[in-house]
C-alpha cells in the first residue's frame, strides 16, 4: 500500500486505536478513555486535512487481497469521502470532547466513529451495507449501554437501511457483475436499484416528514448516545444517495426520482419546522435542528444540478455543525446558547445559513416545479425562525432528564459553525465543490457543464455568486450577530432571573401553528401494534395445534404429505 | 396409550451412555480421518460435511465446557460424542436408504434419553422422516410412471424438513425438557448434517423434472418456515417458542438456498447451517437458565451485541448468508427477493427479545458467550475462508 | 424359479409385517419380525443381492426378533381387539405397493422391491400409531429391515445393523415411568 494511501486511512485507524486504548486503560486509568478518544478525533481531523491537502488531493482506490464478508474489500478515498469524513469527524470530536461519558462508552463511541468513516470510504454498495450495519450495531450498543428504552425506532430504521443497501448491491451484482461504485456500468443503474438506494438513504438519515429516529434520540433521558448516533449516521446515510450520481454519470436514472426527492426534502424540512414550533421543551425544539437541515440537503441533492449538488453537500456540512452544536446547547442558558439556536435555524453567517440559502437558489434556478419546492422550504425556514423566538420561553429541562454538558462545548461548537459560515467560500472551494465534482464528472450523459467554482463563487471575492444572485455570508451575518448579542445582554439585564425561573417552571407557550397531526404517526404505530385476530376467528388459526400434531398418530403429517403429493402429480 | 413421563434429571445407564459416547467419538474420528487412512472401505466426507463436523465438534466442546447445564457435563459430553458419531455416519453414507435406516437408529437412540415428552412422541418425527427419505428414494429409483418419480422427489425434500423438525412437521416444545432431548438435537444438529449431505447424494440421480420438484419443494418449505419463524418469534408469548422459531428462520434461508440450485444459494445455505451449529445452538443453551426462569432476563452490552448477531447484521454470521441467498433468489426470479427481505427485516424485531432472554452470565459462562460471539464474527467476516474449507 | 422365490419371499415378508402390525404382545411381535426377516431374506436373495448382505439382513432381523422378547406385554397377543384397522391397512398397502411398483413385478428384483415396500409401509404405520415403547421399537426394527431391503448391499447392511441396534434399546415402559 502506498504511503500516501496509508496516511489517508489514519483517521479511522486513530479512532479505532483510541477505542482500544481507552478500553484497555479502564482498570488502571478509568477516566482516561474520554480524553484519549477526544484527542484521537481531533488528531484525525488534523491528519485528514494534512494528508489530503498535502498529498495533492488525488483520489485513492484501495483493494485488499483478502475479502471481507465474502466481498472484495474496496475502499475509495476521494474528495467526497474527505468531505463526508469531516462532516462526521467535526461533530464527533466536539461531542467526544465536551459530552460526559464513561471510558467504556467513549471507547464504543470512538469505535463506532471509526466504523462510520470506514463506511463512508467504502468503494462498493455491498461494502457500504456492511459498514452501515456494523456502525449501526455499535451505535445500538452505545444506546443500550446508556439506557434500555428509546432505541426501537433507530434499530428498525437502520436495519431497514442496510438491508435495502444489501438488496441493491445484490441487484447490481446480478445485473452488472459488480457493485463497486467506480465499475458499475451507467446502464445498470435503472430505476429500481436507484429507488432502493434512495430509500436506504431516507431511512438511515431519518428523512421523513414525520418524527423519525433522529428526533426520537432527543426524547431519551441522556443525550450523549442518541445525539452521537445522529452525528455519525445522518451524514453516512446521505453517502449512498450522493454516490448514486457518480454511478449514473452525474444524474439519476429518472426525472421522477428527482422530483420525488425534491418534494420529500421540502416536506421533511416543513415537517421539522412545524414540529419545532410546537415543541413542548427546548430539547424537543433542538431535536428538529438536524431534520430541518436534512430536508434542505435532500432538496438540494434531489435537484440533480451542479448547484443543487453543491448546495446539498453544503447543507450536509451545515447539519454536521448542527449535530455538534445542538446537543452541546441543550439545557444550557445564556447568550451563547441563544446565538447557537439562531445558528441552528439558519441565521447568518453560519454554515447552516449558507447551505440553506444555496439550496433555495438552486431550487429557484432549476425550474418552476423545483421553485415551488424551494418556496415550501423557505416557508419551513421562516417557521423555524419563528420557532426559535418561541424557544426562549420554553422550559429548560424536563423534570426527569439529566443535566447537559458545560457551556464551553456550546461555545466551541458555535465557533466551529460560525467559522465554517464566515469561511463558507473557502469551504465551498476546497471541500464541497471538489466533492460535488466527483459525482458530477464533466463527461456526463447530458451536455452539462462540470461543477466549477467559477459558476458558484464570485471571482476574487468572499461571496457566493450564482445565476440567481450573489451574497457574502460574513457580511450578511456580522451586523446581525452583533445586534443579536447586544440585544440578548440587554434583555437579560432587564428581565433578570424572573424570566429564567419562569422558563424552568415548565410551562410551554402555545404553538405558533396548532399541530393536530403530530401524534398521528404514533397513533398509527399503536394501532398496528394493537392489531389482533378477533376472538371469534382465533379458533380457526391456532399455530400451537401444529406442534401437537405429532403427539399422537401423525394423521396431519400424512394428510399434508398426501396433499402435496397430489399437487405435484397434477 | 401414552407412555408416562420420565422424571427429569434421572441419569441414564452410565456404562451404556459412555459406550455410546466412545463409539460415537471413534466413528467421528475415523470418518474424519478417512482420507488419511489406508482403508478403502471407510466412507468419506465431502468437504462441506467435514467442515460441518468440525464445527459441531467445536460447538460440542464449547457448550460442554462452558455452557450452563442442569445435567452432568460427562453425561453431556457422552451424549454429544454419540451424536457426533451419528452425524458423521449420516454425512458419510452415500446411499439414501442407508441414511434413512441410520436415521431410525439415531431417532430411537436419542428418544431413549430422559425427556419430558414420551419416548414414542420424540421418536415419531425422525421416524417419519426416515420413512419419507427411504420411500422417496425408492420411488425415484423405480423409474416407473412419471408421477412416482415426482412423489419420490417431493418425499425426499419433505423428509429433510421432517428430520429437522420444521413446518409442517413441528415437534412440540416443552421448556422443561433437557436440550439434548428437545428439538435442538434435530433442528440444530442432525438436521444440518442431513441438509449438507442428502441433496448432494440424491440430486445427481434425479431426472430434470424430479429435480425441479425437489428444488421447488425446498424453496416452498423454506419460505413457509421463514414466514412461520419470523412471525412466530415476534408474536409468540413463550420465549422458548421464540427461540425455536428463530431456528426456523435460519432453516428457511438454508432451504431456499439449497432449493435454488445456484452456487450462491448453496454457499449461503452452507454458511447458514454452520451458523446454526456454531452460533445458534450454543446461544440457545446459554439462554436455557433464563428461559427456565432460573435467571432474570437482562440486556447488557454483551446481550446487545448478541442481538445484533441474532438479527443477521454485519459484521456477524447472518450478513453473508443474507447476501448470498438474496443473490441466488434475484438470479432466479427477482420477486422471490421480496418476501426474503421482508422476513429479514422482521428479524430485527425479535432479535432483541432473544438477546434479552439470554440473561446475564458471569465468569466462564460469559467467556463462552464471547467465544460464541467470536464464532459469529468469524462466520461473518471470513466466510470466503469457510467456503473454501467446504469446497463451496 | 428365482422369480417364484422372490414372489414367495415378498408374500412371506408381507405376512410377517402384518403379524407384527396386529401383535399386541412380545411373542407375536418377535414372530412377526422373524417371519418378515425370512421373507425379505428369501426375496432379496432371489433378486440377486450379494449373499453376504442378505445373510447380514437375516442375522440382523433374527437378532432384532430375539432381542424384542425382552420387553413388552407377555404372550402372543395376536389379533387383539383394535387390530382390524391394521388388517385393513395391510390390504391397502398391498394395493398401493402394486400401484406404485407393480410394473416391475415381472422380475425377481421387482417382486423383492414390492415386498420391501409393503414391509416398509406396514412397519411405518406400526411405528407411527402405537404408543408403547416396546411396540414402537419393534416396528422400527421392521422398518429398518424394509428400508434396507429396498436398496443394495449398503442398504441391506445398514438395515441389518440398525434393526439389531434397535433391538438393543430397552423397551421396558418402567424405564420411562421412572421406576
Amino acid at each position: 500500500m502506498p504511503p500516501a494511501t496509508a496516511l489517508l486511512l489514519l483517521p479511522p485507524a486513530l479512532l479505532a486505536l483510541a477505542a482500544g486504548a481507552g478500553w484497555c486503560l479502564r482498570p488502571v486509568a478509568p477516566h482516561a478513555g474520554r480524553p484519549v478518544t477526544a484527542a484521537a478525533a481531533w488528531l484525525a481531523i488534523a491528519a485528514l486535512l494534512g494528508t489530503w491537502f498535502g498529498g495533492g488531493r488525488a483520489a485513492q482506490d484501495l483493494s485488499a487481497p483478502l475479502p471481507v464478508a465474502g466481498l472484495p474489500l474496496v475502499l475509495r478515498v476521494d474528495a467526497l469521502t474527505v468531505f463526508l469524513w469531516l462532516a462526521v469527524l467535526t461533530p464527533a470530536a466536539l461531542l467526544l470532547t465536551f459530552q460526559r461519558r464513561t471510558a467504556s462508552r467513549a471507547a464504543v463511541a470512538a469505535l463506532a466513529a471509526a466504523a462510520a468513516l470506514a463506511t463512508l470510504a467504502a468503494g462498493s454498495v455491498a461494502m457500504t451495507a456492511f459498514g452501515l450495519a456494523t456502525t449501526a450495531g455499535l451505535v445500538l450498543v452505545l444506546l443500550r449501554q446508556e439506557e434500555l428504552a428509546g432505541s426501537g425506532a433507530y434499530w428498525a430504521a437502520l436495519s431497514g437501511a442496510w438491508l435495502l443497501l444489501a438488496w441493491t448491491a445484490v441487484v447490481l451484482q446480478v445485473t452488472s457483475g459488480t457493485s463497486a461504485y467506480g465499475a458499475i456500468p451507467v446502464t445498470a443503474l435503472q430505476l429500481p436499484p436507484a429507488v432502493l438506494l434512495a430509500a436506504a438513504a431516507v431511512l438511515a438519515s431519518g428523512l421523513l416528514p414525520w418524527r423519525t429516529w433522529v428526533s426520537e434520540a432527543w426524547s431519551r433521558r441522556c443525550l450523549e448516545a442518541g445525539t452521537f448516533a445522529v452525528a455519525l449516521l445522518v451524514p453516512v446515510g446521505f453517502s449512498p444517495l450522493v454516490r448514486t450520481y457518480a454511478v449514473g454519470a452525474g444524474q439519476l436514472p429518472s426525472q421522477q426520482l428527482n422530483v420525488a426527492l425534491v418534494a420529500l426534502g421540502a416536506f421533511v424540512s416543513l415537517g421539522a419546522a412545524l414540529r419545532a414550533q410546537s415543541a413542548p421543551s427546548r430539547r424537543a425544539f433542538l431535536a428538529e435542528a438536524v431534520p430541518l437541515g436534512g430536508g434542505m440537503a435532500l432538496l438540494g441533492l434531489g435537484l440533480g444540478t451542479p448547484l443543487g449538488i453543491v448546495a446539498g453537500l453544503a447543507c450536509v456540512a451545515g447539519l454536521g455543525a448542527a449535530a455538534g452544536l445542538a446537543p452541546l446547547s441543550a439545557d444550557a442558558r445564556g447568550p451563547l446558547v441563544a446565538a447557537g439556536v439562531a445558528v441552528l435555524v439558519g441565521v447568518p453567517p453560519a454554515a447552516v445559513f449558507g447551505g440553506w440559502l444555496l439550496a433555495e437558489q438552486a431550487a429557484l434556478e432549476t425550474g418552476t416545479a423545483a421553485g415551488f419546492a424551494g418556496l415550501a422550504a423557505a416557508v419551513a425556514w421562516v417557521v423555524a425562525l419563528a420557532a426559535a423566538v418561541r424557544w426562549a420561553r420554553l422550559p429548560v429541562t424536563a423534570p426527569d432528564t439529566e443535566a447537559a454538558p458545560s457551556p464551553r462545548g456550546a461555545a466551541a461548537a458555535l465557533a466551529v459553525a460560525l467559522a465554517a459560515g464566515v469561511g463558507l467560500t473557502a469551504v465551498l472551494a476546497l471541500l464541497v465543490i471538489p466533492a460535488a465534482a466527483e459525482v458530477m464528472p464533466p463527461t456526463g450523459r447530458l451536455a452539462r457543464p462540470a461543477v466549477s467554482a467559477a459558476e458558484i463563487l464570485g471571482a476574487g471575492t468572499l461571496s457566493v455568486s450564482t445565476a440567481s444572485g450573489g451574497w457574502a455570508s460574513a457580511l450578511l451575518g456580522g451586523p446581525l450577530v452583533a445586534i443579536g448579542l447586544v440585544g440578548a445582554v440587554v434583555l437579560r439585564a432587564i428581565r433578570g432571573r424572573t424570566e429564567a425561573a419562569a422558563a424552568i417552571a415548565g410551562t410551554a407557550p402555545e404553538p405558533l401553528l396548532p399541530m393536530p397531526v403530530t401524534s398521528a404517526p404514533g397513533r398509527v404505530v399503536e394501532r398496528i401494534r394493537a392489531v389482533r385476530l378477533p376472538d371469534q376467528y382465533r379458533s380457526l388459526f391456532r399455530p400451537a395445534l401444529l406442534e401437537r400434531a405429532g403427539s399422537g398418530p401423525p394423521w396431519f403429517w400424512v394428510l399434508v404429505t398426501a396433499a402435496l403429493a397430489f399437487v405435484v402429480t397434477r | 396409550m401414552i407412555s408416562a413421563r420420565a422424571p427429569l434429571g434421572r441419569i441414564p445407564g452410565a456404562p451404556a451412555l459412555l459406550g455410546v459416547g466412545g463409539v460415537g467419538a471413534v466413528l467421528a474420528v475415523l470418518i474424519l480421518a478417512a482420507p488419511l487412512l489406508p482403508v478403502a472401505a471407510l466412507p468419506h466426507l465431502t468437504p462441506a460435511a467435514r467442515a460441518l463436523l468440525l464445527a459441531s465438534a467445536a460447538a460440542l466442546a464449547l457448550t460442554t465446557v462452558l455452557a450452563p447445564h442442569r445435567v452432568a457435563r460427562w453425561e453431556l459430553l457422552a451424549t454429544g460424542l454419540g451424536a457426533l458419531g451419528g452425524q458423521a455416519v449420516l454425512m458419510a453414507l452415500t446411499d439414501p436408504l442407508a441414511i434413512a435406516a441410520v436415521l431410525l437408529l439415531i431417532a430411537f437412540g436419542f428418544a431413549a434419553r430422559t425427556g419430558a415428552r414420551p419416548f414414542v412422541e420424540r421418536a415419531r418425527g425422525p421416524a417419519f422422516a426416515a420413512l419419507l427419505i427411504g420411500l422417496g428414494w425408492a420411488f425415484v429409483q423405480l423409474q416407473g410412471a412419471a408421477w412416482v418419480g415426482r412423489v419420490g422427489a417431493l418425499a425426499l425434500a419433505l423428509g429433510l424438513a421432517c428430520a429437522a423438525g420444521l413446518v409442517p412437521y413441528l415437534a412440540a416444545v416443552d421448556a422443561e425438557e433437557p436440550a439434548s432431548s428437545s428439538f435442538v438435537a434435530w433442528t440444530g444438529f442432525f438436521g444440518p448434517a442431513l441438509a449438507i449431505s442428502l441433496p448432494g447424494r440424491v440430486l445427481p440421480a434425479l431426472p430434470a423434472g424430479d429435480g425441479a420438484v425437489f428444488g421447488a419443494t425446498l424453496v416452498g418449505l423454506g419460505l413457509v418456515n421463514l414466514a412461520w419463524g419470523t412471525i412466530g418469534a415476534w408474536r409468540t408469548a413463550s420465549d422458548v417458542e421464540a427461540w425455536r422459531c428463530s431456528f426456523l428462520v435460519d432453516w428457511g434461508l438454508a432451504l431456499v438456498g439449497i432449493g435454488l440450485f445456484l452456487p450462491d444459494g448453496l454457499a449461503g445455505s452452507y454458511l447458514a447451517l454452520l451458523g446454526i451449529v456454531l452460533v445458534r445452538v450454543p446461544l440457545y443453551l446459554w439462554a436455557r437458565p433464563a428461559l427456565l426462569g432460573r435467571q432474570p432476563a437482562r440486556l447488557n452490552a454483551l446481550n446487545v451485541l448478541l442481538a445484533v448477531l441474532l438479527a443477521g447484521a454485519a459484521p456477524f454470521a447472518g450478513f453473508p448468508v443474507r447476501l448470498l441467498v438474496l443473490s441466488a433468489a434475484t438470479q432466479t426470479a427477482w420477486p422471490l427477493a421480496i418476501p426474503l427481505v421482508a422476513a429479514m427485516l422482521l428479524g430485527i424485531v425479535y432479535s432483541v427479545r432473544l438477546a434479552r432472554a439470554l440473561g446475564s452470565h458471569h465468569g466462564w459462562a460469559a467467556v463462552g458467550l464471547w467465544i460464541t460471539l467470536g464464532f459469529g464474527l468469524l462466520l461473518g467476516v471470513a466466510p470466503s475462508a469457510l467456503r473454501a474449507l467446504g469446497g463451496m | 424359479m428365482s422369480e417364484a422365490a422372490a414372489v414367495a419371499g415378498a408374500v412371506i415378508a408381507w405376512f410377517g409385517a402384518t403379524l407384527l402390525a396386529v401383535a399386541d404382545a412380545r411373542r407375536g411381535q418377535s414372530l412377526g419380525l422373524l417371519v418378515l426377516t425370512a421373507g425379505l431374506t428369501l426375496a432379496t436373495g432371489a433378486a440377486g443381492q450379494p449373499p453376504l448382505a442378505v445373510a447380514a439382513l437375516a442375522l440382523g432381523g433374527a437378532a432384532a426378533a430375539g432381542l424384542r422378547l425382552r420387553a413388552g406385554r407377555p404372550g402372543w397377543g395376536l389379533f387383539a381387539p383394535g387390530s382390524t384397522s391394521y388388517l385393513v391397512g395391510a390390504i391397502i398397502v398391498v394395493i398401493g405397493a402394486v400401484l406404485v411398483a407393480g410394473s416391475g413385478l415381472g422380475s425377481p428384483a421387482g417382486a423383492a422391491r414390492l415386498g420391501a415396500l409393503a414391509v416398509t409401509a406396514l412397519a411405518a404405520g406400526r411405528v407411527l400409531t402405537v404408543g408403547q415403547r416396546w411396540a414402537a421399537l419393534g416396528g422400527a426394527s421392521a422398518l429398518a429391515l424394509g428400508l434396507g431391503a429396498l436398496g443394495g448391499a449398503t442398504a441391506l447392511l445398514a438395515g441389518a445393523v440398525v434393526a439389531a441396534g434397535l433391538g438393543a434399546i430397552d423397551g421396558d415402559e418402567a424405564v420411562e415411568a421412572g421406576g
